[in-house]
């Protein structure tokens, strides 16, 4: 277990001070991938880009899983059928939701460009990339938004009940009933949900490849796809696994700073 | 002067009525208490009191105001949670001083006032912990205090002693009971045991189906019970009961194939249809009294319970000779005079005895 989990993560390390490509065995080469990514403006581009992408993700996907949760956990009658449709994203394939969104976005037939168009916007993302940037993290949001909103559903239905009555006896309006009692009693489950959907959306690929390859001229590119580029585009395999680690190196350092968060969130105590 | 008026008061869930018609008015200062089995609608009766529930029905007023459309916090009211309902992410000032924090109280004042209530219920030395880091007796408290923090015209208890051992249910009795005559405010406190219900109360209302049974101080209703429910759910152990007929003056029950005379009525017409309540405490050995098959005997010490049966009929009775008694034996015994009480076998009306 121990090798299957260690082995490929050792040997993307080691392949990472080499250089390697088809038909050739890697040469060692010592820190030299590293300072080609980090010198590759590419590179950063898709670090911004990453960087802009994962934090719109995490906190635009936390906000509208909490208000999804509070309208259905609110809802008398129907709760399971609504849970059931607000989890339906997460049971298509990516593949599949990402080129239907692409179709319902298409520039000139799209739903969407169309409807946007009408009110005099220009939505056209394979033209203009921050608007790809745009796609990108709705298609992002609306495939994984079932993920969050379970862990943040399973939290607001755990607050007894009791909690809240004691709350209107003592004077609380439903806003500071939300406030007051459900926002800091959801905060560890929150803070969870962030985790886990930084190291998702840390990786993204498929919305990005399917999208827009990472075009126009690199310009929406991620980390993702700049190591898939690298690696299968420029059969650079040591540059790929380069990459493949400072992300890793990325996702640890985001995941340690929330972990603390949450540990101290959880176990301050008197 | 704040008194709790319940005129009419009705609850309906859909086609289900929990409570179907109740009337009483408690009196400024007074501890009443709600009793009852579970499903009898007292804790429904109480969250209607408090505004968590709506009115179907009926008014309830509380001082002079009606207060049907009225939210909680509007009714000056403080609630006590069965499970305490402590807010887990609030150190235990914040817990007891939540109400004022909501009523934009002055910081210092709102300190002052929780460091009072805090030195009353034995608390000073937690009011920086959690709630999970309290033991089950202090969470108690500490629900308790967040209620006297405010200040409120009526607190309302919601069985706040079931979650806690027998040891501290009888501590925390005395004190909820040492409170209430030191605040002087009307209580209202719901319980389903009786020995809460006899030993707090002022006047207990004895609640069944929705409806009220009886209204009274504790020994009015344990000495003149309106019918048996009221008889046989007050008093512990309860009251035993035996089917009975008058017959030529005197009160018949029948064990076995013999018809055992309980005592002589000689101005009782005969009737049928008769059911003979006696308290356990009640009974003395008799030679020709009725044939009690002995099954435990449990000594106490003070005094011994000896629980049998008439024809299968359960009956527990107490001595308090040290009376010695074997599994098996038919012990043979008779209400004392003036120890028993008439009901009608169909209502559960009680019938006068003399």
């Amino acid at each position: 277990m121990t090798f299957m989990l260690a082995g490929p993560a050792v040997y993307v390390l080691w392949l990472s001070f080499t250089v390697s490509n088809f038909g050739q065995n890697p040469q060692f080469v010592g820190w030299q991938n590293y300072a080609a990514i980090l010198t590759d403006r590419y590179f950063w581009t898709a670090a911004w880009n990453t960087f802009i992408v994962v934090n719109a993700v995490v906190y635009i996907e936390l906000l509208l899983a909490v208000l999804v949760a509070l309208v259905v956990a609110s809802l008398k009658t129907g709760r399971m059928l609504m849970f059931a449709v607000v989890l339906v994203p997460y049971g298509i394939s990516e593949v599949v939701g990402v080129l239907s969104w692409r179709f319902l976005a298409d520039p000139s037939i799209g739903l969407i460009t169309n409807t946007l168009a009408l009110i005099g916007i220009d939505f056209n993302w394979t033209l203009n990339p921050e608007a790809a940037l745009v796609l990108i993290t709705t298609i992002s949001i609306w495939h994984h938004l079932p993920f969050s909103f379970v862990i943040i559903y399973a939290a607001i239905i755990s607050v007894p009940n009791e909690l809240y009555e004691a709350a209107r006896v003592d004077g609380a309006t439903k806003w500071q009933e939300f406030w007051l009692i459900t926002a800091p009693i959801i905060v560890p489950a929150a803070l969870l949900a962030i985790i886990f959907r930084y190291v998702f959306a840390f990786r993204m690929f498929s919305e990005v490849w399917l999208v827009t390859q990472g075009g126009p001229i690199r310009l929406t590119e991620v980390l993702g796809t700049y190591l898939y580029r690298t690696g299968f585009r420029y059969s650079d395999f040591g540059g790929a696994a380069a990459t493949g680690w400072l992300m890793v190196l990325g996702s640890l350092l985001l995941a340690a700073i929330y972990l603390r968060a949450i540990y101290r969130s959880a176990f301050r105590d008197a | 002067m704040v008194e709790v008026g319940i005129s009419n008061v009705i609850k309906k869930y859909g086609a289900v009525d929990a409570i179907k018609g109740i009337s009483a008015s408690i009196k400024d200062g007074e501890f009443v208490v709600l009793v009852g089995p579970s499903g009898c609608g007292k804790s429904t009766l109480l969250r209607m009191i408090a505004g968590l529930e709506e009115i179907s029905g009926g008014t309830i007023s509380i001082g002079s105001k009606v207060v049907n459309d009225m939210p909680p916090k509007q009714r000056n009211i403080a609630m006590v949670f069965q499970n305490y309902a402590l807010y887990p992410h609030m150190t235990v000032a914040q817990n007891m001083g939540f109400a004022l924090r909501l009523a934009r109280a002055n910081k210092a004042e709102m300190d002052k006032r929780v460091r009072e209530v805090a030195e009353i219920l034995g608390l000073t030395e937690y009011l920086d912990r959690f709630p999970r880091a309290l033991s089950g007796g202090q969470r108690q408290r500490v629900a308790m205090g967040r209620a006297i923090v405010r200040d409120p015209a009526v607190f309302l208890f919601d069985e706040p002693l079931s979650n806690l051992d027998a040891k501290l249910r009888t501590e925390m009795r005395t004190e909820i009971k040492a409170l209430h005559l030191r605040l002087k405010a009307t209580m209202i406190y719901v319980t389903h045991d009786q020995i809460e219900a006899m030993t707090m109360a002022d006047r207990i209302i004895v609640m069944h189906d929705g409806l009220v049974e009886q209204i009274g101080t504790p020994l009015e209703l344990y000495d003149e019970p309106v019918n048996k429910f009221v008889a046989g759910f007050l008093g512990s152990p309860p009251m035993n009961f035996l089917p009975a007929r008058i017959s030529g003056g005197k009160l018949l029950t029948d064990a076995g194939s013999d018809s055992v005379c309980i005592a002589e009525m000689p101005d009782q017409e005969d009737r049928d249809g008769l059911d003979v309540g006696i308290r356990p405490d009640k009974f003395e050995i008799a030679d020709d009294g009725i044939p009690m098959r002995v099954n435990v005997v449990e000594p106490t010490g003070a005094e011994i319970q000896v629980v049998g049966d008439v024809d299968g009929r359960n009956m527990v009775v107490v001595f308090r000779d040290r009376l010695v008694f074997n599994h098996g034996d038919i012990a043979r015994v008779r209400p004392v005079q003036n120890g028993f009480y008439l009901f009608d076998a169909k209502t559960g009306d009680r019938l006068p005895v003399a």
